[in-house]
């Protein structure tokens, strides 16, 4: 069967094509909300992060710019980036950081460009988050997906400042360094 | 510029750009950044590495199923928004405020001055907010201003806008330009606030745009008069 790349999904979606805005909803939204419930933590208030994510990703599709990055990258960025604007306020992470990237069996429909990425970049950034040092991790999740300052990670995990920087640089080198390599393995 | 003071700062930079990337950089580490970054263009890419990381950083979260109907329910949302049915949904509110809020929180400027105007109905102080729209009219993010008797602008960068460092300005009904500030764009997302410098020297703003390095106009935010 021939399978609509993300790309061009993308496209039918900012003319505003009926079927290729269904087709974009029906294969982004496990993803998508995926990501806003991990974050929030609620399932009302992660539907409206999902829903709102959409409408951002239709009016915003023509910013899209392909040499940056993969559809998926680009609209779950914006799913992190929403959501973590609506626990900014929240005093305590009430979500166990570690918990966050469990990983449970990838669910519904997923594109070409997914199946390629599966295999490469994903899985490599998350093979790199498993051999982080838990502490680093820890710390790299709550300013990655919580928006939490170094200042914040040093008050609530009770370290000096200068060592939550360096958890969340060293973390964050190792990350980088993953997918690096990977681009060069696959070139 | 490869002078001497631009390489002298990239060893500091360096250390910081993974979290100017993680948009939790904030006070005058962020201003010492943006400034080097403004003057420097090997730590500018640089900057647009860590931000390809931080956007490959989602895709690691495990996929969930949403609550059943709400794939119908979001396209009901886009064909509302398609037939240009002006409503602002409460969440909309909410994210809006929040990223003002945000803003403010990262810029570390008078955040409980403009907060308390915001929620200071009964005073003379008002917050106005304006769309900044770029070539073609593309939404590029929403422009914030409070009225009375001082001025503090926010800007918050939308998913319009492309990696990069832009100048925030302002611009009077005389067409005197200041420049206010700098502002860093990282995974479609940029937060800037920061209060107007004197009345004597400034007039009230009529619009307040981000400005490229080499001195193009990226997109404009332009206020009322009802909003100035
Ligand atoms: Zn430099």
């Amino acid at each position: 069967m021939w399978v609509v790349s993300d790309d061009a999904l993308l496209d039918g979606l900012a003319t505003g094509d009926p079927d290729a805005t269904a087709a974009f909803v029906e294969r982004f939204q496990r993803r998508v909300f995926g990501v806003a419930i991990r974050i929030v933590n609620d399932p009302r208030l992660a539907e409206d992060v999902a829903q709102e994510t959409f409408l951002r990703a239709w009016q915003r599709a023509e910013a899209f710019d392909p040499r940056r990055g993969t559809v998926a990258a680009w609209l779950l960025t914006i799913a992190r980036n929403l959501a973590i604007d609506t626990v900014r306020l929240r005093r305590v992470v009430i979500v166990d950081p570690a918990e966050i990237l469990d990983r449970r069996e990838p669910t519904g429909e997923r594109g070409p460009d997914d199946l390629a990425l599966l295999s490469s970049e994903t899985e490599r950034l998350h093979a790199a988050l498993g051999d982080l040092p838990p502490d680093q991790c820890r710390a790299l999740v709550l300013a990655a997906f919580f928006g939490r300052t170094a200042r914040e990670i040093s008050e609530s995990e009770s370290i000096p400042l200068g060592t939550a920087k360096t958890r969340i640089r060293t973390a964050m080198l190792r990350l980088r360094a993953a997918l690096v390599d990977d681009t060069e393995a696959s070139e | 510029m490869n002078d001497k003071s631009a390489r002298s700062g990239c060893v500091p930079t360096a250390e910081l750009l993974p979290e100017l990337a993680l948009g939790i950089l904030g006070g005058t580490e962020r201003a010492d950044v943006l400034a080097h970054l403004d003057r420097c263009a090997a730590c500018r890419d640089e900057s647009a590495a860590w931000a390809a990381t931080v956007d490959a950083l989602p895709t690691v979260l495990a996929d969930q199923e949403p609550p059943s109907g709400f794939e119908a329910r979001t396209l009901e949302r886009l064909r509302a928004d398609r037939d240009r049915v002006p409503r602002r949904s409460t969440v909309q509110r909410v994210l809006m405020l929040a990223a003002v809020v945000a803003a403010v929180i990262i810029a570390s400027v008078a955040a409980i001055r403009i907060i308390d105007a915001r929620s200071d109905t009964s005073s003379s102080t008002a917050l106005a907010s304006a769309r900044m729209v770029g070539n073609g009219g593309k939404h590029a993010g929403n422009a914030f201003m409070t009225s009375g008797s001082e001025h503090y602008v926010f800007v918050d960068v939308d998913y319009g806008v492309k990696t990069g460092i832009y100048r925030v300005e302002s611009v009077d009904s005389s067409d005197r330009v200041t420049a206010l500030g700098m502002v860093a764009v990282t995974a479609g997302h940029g937060a800037w606030a920061g209060e107007l410098p004197g009345r004597a020297t400034v007039g009230t703003p009529r619009m307040v745009r981000l400005v490229e390095p080499g001195g193009e106009v990226l997109c404009v935010a332009k206020f009322g008069r009802a909003a100035a």
